[in-house]
């Protein structure tokens, strides 16, 4: 049995993974995540919205920056970039802006792309490049042996808050609405045929989308696990959540109680940085543009320089 | 009688020097955050941009602009970002990434007189050990301080085409003299068509189902194909990894990979790095003093020179441009010939002097070195090599006259 397989029993999920997606999308090595990891959820989902949107794994460019859920571009057959911790949206940025053309998606966790990428994403929000970006929100930093994270509720106790944690918690989804951003979803890992269709929905909207994802840390967080998750789940689609009213999706994003909200907060059509960018006009990308200048374009620089 | 017109000379900055030689050498993407003195670059770039097609992005800090430069340097570009110190510092762990995952890129820095915020108006060569030290780890990268504003122009597409060819970051050292000094340029001399060689970067390659991004070739060189090629599917790390790009980190380290990784990288710029030209004497061979300066000191240097010729000091000049791959031994050739070699930087410790000692082994008779935050001029470099020449001391610094 993979870990993956191990994993799905162990939650009760079910595989969205088909053997064609399986075959199209599954990359040169196994994740080496715990079993019981949420990103397997999350792969999963992936690899099934990459696939039932009909892309091709030459087409996508899948950066992460640094964090057991960035391992993931690792586990995709698509081009990956697995660069720094907390840069991979400017990373992406770069890349998109280079080549247009490429469906870039950015992944990474918490801590990552809330802590020590926070002024990334905020920039990144507003400047509504066309890039999707999948959290895997485990609300602690795993791969450094349980600390509390940027999204850790407060009296968490960890290694490094052993008496409890005394600060509040980013609320990505409001940060996100608030900054900009112009898709802003939940999904629960647990859940991947809705995480399937949120990340399909992320990739197809033109602009920047954020999809933030419950992911237990089934190893270090034993507060925010798949236990906690079951019962509180609920989905904005069956409240009659209107995605255009961005207060109330505040409000529907703000409720950690008896009742945790997944599905899509947020969306606008605002105009996308990379549609508004006059450079990319013409329609070959940047990196496929020949180099260098004419005569032309040097005599009219010298002429200005006289 | 008929007078001929002085043929008419154009006008520049180095910042505007650097952007154009960048336009030149096929750059077709830019970031900065704004930083004196370096924003002069990001002026030119955006209001080329859509002249000359250019991807210009002002980003949130240094971390995002050269982080963003990679990007669009992997997807394909040339790709350049130009800062001072205090973002270069910011910048320093992309560099390192930048080496890791084998992206040719290019990072300027601009000196002005530090630490910290220091003096942003003022000149000083105080940022060439923060250079040399950019990023964690042992790896290669070039380093070059161009020596005026013609010669930071030519030096962009020369340096794009080193790390083209070696798939690695490089680093241009600027400051505030040439970056921010207006300078004179017959336009005959700007090249607009220089060399652009892309080295093994495969633009339409066709796929033979077993590309390895970093095939562990003779040569180090591994054919590069950017994303979006079909059958040329591959992840970048800066973890380290295999061949095939998947990471060797965790779990379990393979010894001989990591061996074998790090001995390609560094096989790959020996070789590309070989073509760089070393250093060479200027000025009659049986001078009295060698005056050796990098970078922006050029000039002032061959100034003082012909002064001290009318004074009837015979000096020569042995100017250093290229920090990263350093000529050690045609350094210590020159100089171990010379009579009496003086060191003229502008900083206070001697950051080239210890430098090139420990490439070289050789110690310099003395040294000028002015760190008031402005440059020197002939005259301080005349006074430096007069004081020296008489009495034993080991260092002049020049006196700076107010300019008010």
């Amino acid at each position: 049995m993979s870990t993956a397989e191990m994993t799905a029993e162990m939650i009760g999920l079910e595989l969205v993974q088909s053997p064609e997606s399986a075959k199209e999308f599954k990359g040169k090595v196994a994740p080496d995540w715990c079993p019981g990891c949420g990103d397997f959820g999350v792969l999963n989902s992936l690899q099934r919205a990459l696939f039932e949107l009909g892309l091709k794994p030459h087409e996508i460019l899948c950066v992460s920056g640094i964090g057991c859920s960035s391992n993931l571009p690792g586990y995709l057959n698509a081009y990956g970039m697995h660069t720094l911790h907390g840069r991979s949206l400017p990373v992406a940025t770069g890349a998109k802006l280079g080549n247009h053309k490429l469906n870039v998606i950015a992944t990474g966790g918490d801590g990552d792309g809330y802590g020590i990428g926070g002024n990334h994403l905020m920039h990144t929000a507003r400047r509504n490049i066309d890039l999707t970006y999948l959290v895997m929100n485990n609300q602690i930093y795993g791969l450094t042996t349980g600390q509390i994270s940027p999204t850790s509720r407060p009296d968490m106790k960890t290694k490094s808050t052993p008496f409890g944690n005394l600060e509040y918690p980013i609320n990505p989804i409001t940060s996100a609405i608030m900054n900009g951003a112009t898709y802003v979803a939940r999904g629960y890992s647990a859940d991947p045929k809705h995480l399937t269709e949120l990340i399909k929905g992320g990739i197809e909207h033109k602009g920047f989308s954020l999809i933030d994802v419950f992911s237990p840390c089934v190893t270090f967080n034993h507060d925010n696990d798949f236990a906690f998750f079951k019962p509180r789940i609920k989905k904005l689609e069956d409240e009659g959540h209107d995605p255009g009213d961005w207060k109330a999706a505040c409000e529907k994003a703000m409720a950690w109680g008896d009742e945790i909200y997944i599905g899509l907060f947020h969306e606008n059509d605002r105009p996308s940085l990379d549609s508004l960018e006059m450079v990319l006009e013409d329609d070959v990308p940047i990196s496929r543009r020949p180099l260098g200048l004419s005569s032309e374009q040097g005599e009219k620089l010298i002429s200005r320089m006289m | 009688m008929i007078t001929r017109a002085p043929k008419p000379l154009a006008m520049w900055t180095g910042n505007s020097a650097l952007a154009m030689g960048a336009a030149a050498a096929g750059v077709k993407f830019y970031a900065a955050y704004p930083m004196s003195p370096s924003t002069g670059v990001l002026h030119w770039m955006a209001q080329h941009a859509h002249e000359l097609g250019i991807m210009v992005r002002q980003v949130e800090d240094e971390i995002g602009v050269a982080n963003m430069t990679i990007g669009a340097a992997h997807s394909g570009c040339r790709a350049m970002c130009a800062t001072s110190g205090g973002g270069f510092a910011l910048m320093t762990e992309a560099i390192g990434a930048a080496a890791m995952m084998e992206i040719p890129a290019v990072f300027i820095n601009v000196m002005r007189a530090g630490p910290s915020t220091g003096v942003p108006t003022k000149t000083e060569q105080g940022d060439l050990w923060q250079v040399l030290g950019a990023s964690q780890g042992d790896f290669e990268r070039f380093i070059v301080a161009p020596k005026n504003c013609l010669d930071a122009y030519s030096t962009v597409a020369e340096l794009f085409n080193l790390t083209d060819r070696a798939q690695c970051p490089g680093i241009i050292i600027s400051d505030l003299l040439i970056s921010e000094g207006t300078f004179n340029v017959d336009p005959d001399l700007i090249d607009f068509q220089p060399e652009i060689d892309r080295g093994a970067l495969l633009e339409d390659p066709s796929p033979n189902g077993n590309y390895l991004r970093y095939l562990d070739t003779e040569s180090g060189i591994s054919p590069r194909v950017t994303p979006g090629h079909e059958g040329f599917v591959h992840v970048v790390a800066t973890d380290e990894h295999d061949e095939d790009g998947v990471l060797i980190s965790d779990e379990f380290t393979h010894p001989h990979k990591r061996r074998r990784s790090v001995e390609k990288r560094a096989r790959k710029f020996r070789g590309v790095a070989a073509d760089v030209p070393p250093p060479t004497l200027e000025g009659p061979e049986d001078a009295e003093v060698t005056l050796v300066g990098w970078g922006s000191t050029y000039g002032v240097i061959r100034e003082a020179i012909e002064i001290l010729a009318e004074q009837g000091v015979v000096a020569n000049q042995f100017a250093i441009k290229w920090i990263v791959p350093f000529h050690g031994e045609v350094v210590d050739e020159v100089l171990s010939n010379a009579k009496k070699v003086l060191i003229v930087e502008n900083n206070h410790s001697g950051q080239f002097a210890r430098y090139m000692r420990s490439e070289t082994g050789f110690s310099a008779h003395g040294h000028i070195r002015k760190y008031d935050g402005e440059p020197f001029q002939p005259h301080h470099v005349v006074e430096g090599v007069l004081d020296l020449l008489k009495s034993e001391a080991a260092i002049h610094v020049p006196y700076q006259e107010m300019i008010v």
